[in-house]
């Protein structure tokens, strides 16, 4: 069973829909309005250049292209990590690279190696596709994780020094703030897990069934889809806080200056 | 004991303390004051390295302070500074966070001394299953005193812990300060408050 096409006409007519988050953004003077202008038209082209880029690696399918166009999407997710959440270059940006290579090698490998069990886990049907998914949840964990861990840390930096002071390790001291990170931005996903298939169904298994998949292997590749881009947030976001640490404290322990000014 | 050796703080263009030098005795119940602004807290801090130095020395019983010894001093070191938020929601958790830092793996243990510890600081044990928002500024700041007690540190370097206290509950505090100080504690504090410096056996007066 064929997917319908969205003709060029009908997406123009879907993308009207926006108009409704655009006016009330407008209407309660968010300052979002710019934003989310800007934001739609970016997602447009992107996804455009994006159909046609894909096009080109389905047709060669060679792992080096394939690999190289990871790294252009790390290095992109980075520096929107790095725009996001305000942290200086030189404290977050290797960090965030190294996070971000270390968990897609280490789950996508497992997930397409072991999982699926691919001959070739650099085809791209598969490759581009889960590194992609994977990427995009890991930007957004870091960005409010690594925002919240930095931001709360230069707000009570006297419980930082109050635990510094008392005898704590820089990790000990640390560990409050690493708390609180991950509750702000494992919570949502958390709470969407535990109503996946009552309230919510996820994109994943929509594209699937509407590509044509049956319902059976739409729902295994979505809690594999779910479990993968949950685990490799939460070691990304591990590996950026610990190496940027090693970064934002002097050799006393005391905080550097963090954020751009 | 403590020793700060010609040291001066620089915070930019602001110099806050130049070719400062004084010294604490083991044992001293010692009192840093002076005018809002003059250094106080900087230099409490620094006896814990948390203040950069832009020149001199500070020496900690037998250790001069530097990147490798730094935390070997603050193990031996209680510091409470003046405006502290926790992101525990119980009183218990707290207690239970900050014996956990000073090593102490026997909470049960130690029940019957932080008892004795709040009563002394004039509050009620039943303080101890409130959640932390129940609690004022006053009692916190007693009960902090009470918990740290438990770690059992020679030096207690303190940022106003009478601060925003009244006139009983302030007494409770020096009371139990000069108590610690009798078993041998050191005790450095930060104050602007006369009633408290004219209790301190060693006053340094930065203005």
């Amino acid at each position: 069973m064929a997917t319908i096409d969205i003709s060029y006409l009908s997406l123009g007519i879907g993308l009207l829909l926006l108009l409704i988050p655009i006016y009330y953004i407008w209407h309660y003077e968010t300052k979002l309005l710019k934003s989310i202008c800007i934001g739609a038209v970016r997602m447009v082209i992107q996804m455009i250049f994006i159909g046609v880029y894909l096009r080109y690696l389905f047709e060669w399918n060679n792992p080096v292209v394939n690999c190289l166009w990871v790294f252009i999407m790390v290095y992109i997710a980075a520096e929107t990590a790095l725009t996001r959440t305000k942290v200086r270059r030189k404290i977050l940006m290797m960090p965030l690279i190294v996070g971000f290579v270390t968990a897609s090698v280490l789950i996508g490998a497992y997930f397409l190696g072991i999982v699926l069990q691919l001959n070739n886990v650099f085809s791209a049907q598969y490759f581009i596709p889960i590194m992609g998914i994977l990427l995009g949840n890991m930007l957004s964990v870091n960005v409010i994780a690594v925002g919240t861990f930095y931001s709360t840390l230069q707000r009570e930096q006297n419980l930082y020094y109050y635990l510094l002071g008392n005898g704590a390790t820089r990790g000990e001291a640390l560990q409050p703030f690493i708390r609180q990170a991950i509750v702000k931005a494992f919570s949502p996903a958390i709470a969407n897990m535990a109503v996946m298939g009552l309230v919510s169904l996820p994109g994943t298994m929509i594209g699937q069934i509407l590509g044509g998949s049956s319902p059976d292997v739409a729902i295994k590749y979505q809690i594999m889809i779910v479990v993968i881009t949950m685990s490799a947030s939460m070691l990304s976001l591990i590996i950026a806080i610990c190496l940027s640490a090693r970064q934002a404290f002097d050799g006393y322990g005391r905080m550097r200056k963090i954020f751009k000014c | 004991m403590l020793v700060v050796d010609d040291i001066s703080i620089h915070f930019g263009d602001e110099h806050v303390l130049d070719h400062f030098s004084c010294h604490v005795k083991k044992g001293d119940f010692a009192c840093i004051t002076g005018k809002s602004g003059c250094g106080k807290t900087s230099l409490l801090k620094a006896f814990i390295g948390l203040t950069p130095l832009a020149n001199g020395a500070i020496r900690v019983g037998e250790y001069i302070l530097n990147e490798q010894t730094c935390n070997i001093v603050r193990t031996k070191t209680t510091y409470l500074p003046q405006e502290l938020s926790f992101p525990n929601d119980t009183v218990e958790e707290l207690v239970g966070q900050t014996l956990k830092i000073g090593r102490i793996k026997n909470v049960q243990m130690c029940t019957p001394k932080l008892c004795d510890n709040l009563h002394k600081l004039g509050l009620d044990e039943e303080l101890l299953s409130k959640g932390m928002a129940e609690i004022s500024g006053g009692q916190r700041q007693r009960m902090m005193l009470a918990v740290l007690a438990l770690l059992d540190k020679d030096i207690w370097l303190l940022d106003e812990p009478t601060a925003a206290l009244d006139e009983t509950s302030r007494n409770y505090v020096i009371d139990f300060l000069r108590e610690q100080q009798q078993q041998g504690k050191t005790i450095v504090a930060v104050s602007h408050d006369m009633y408290f410096v004219s209790h301190c056996t060693n006053v340094i007066n930065l203005e």
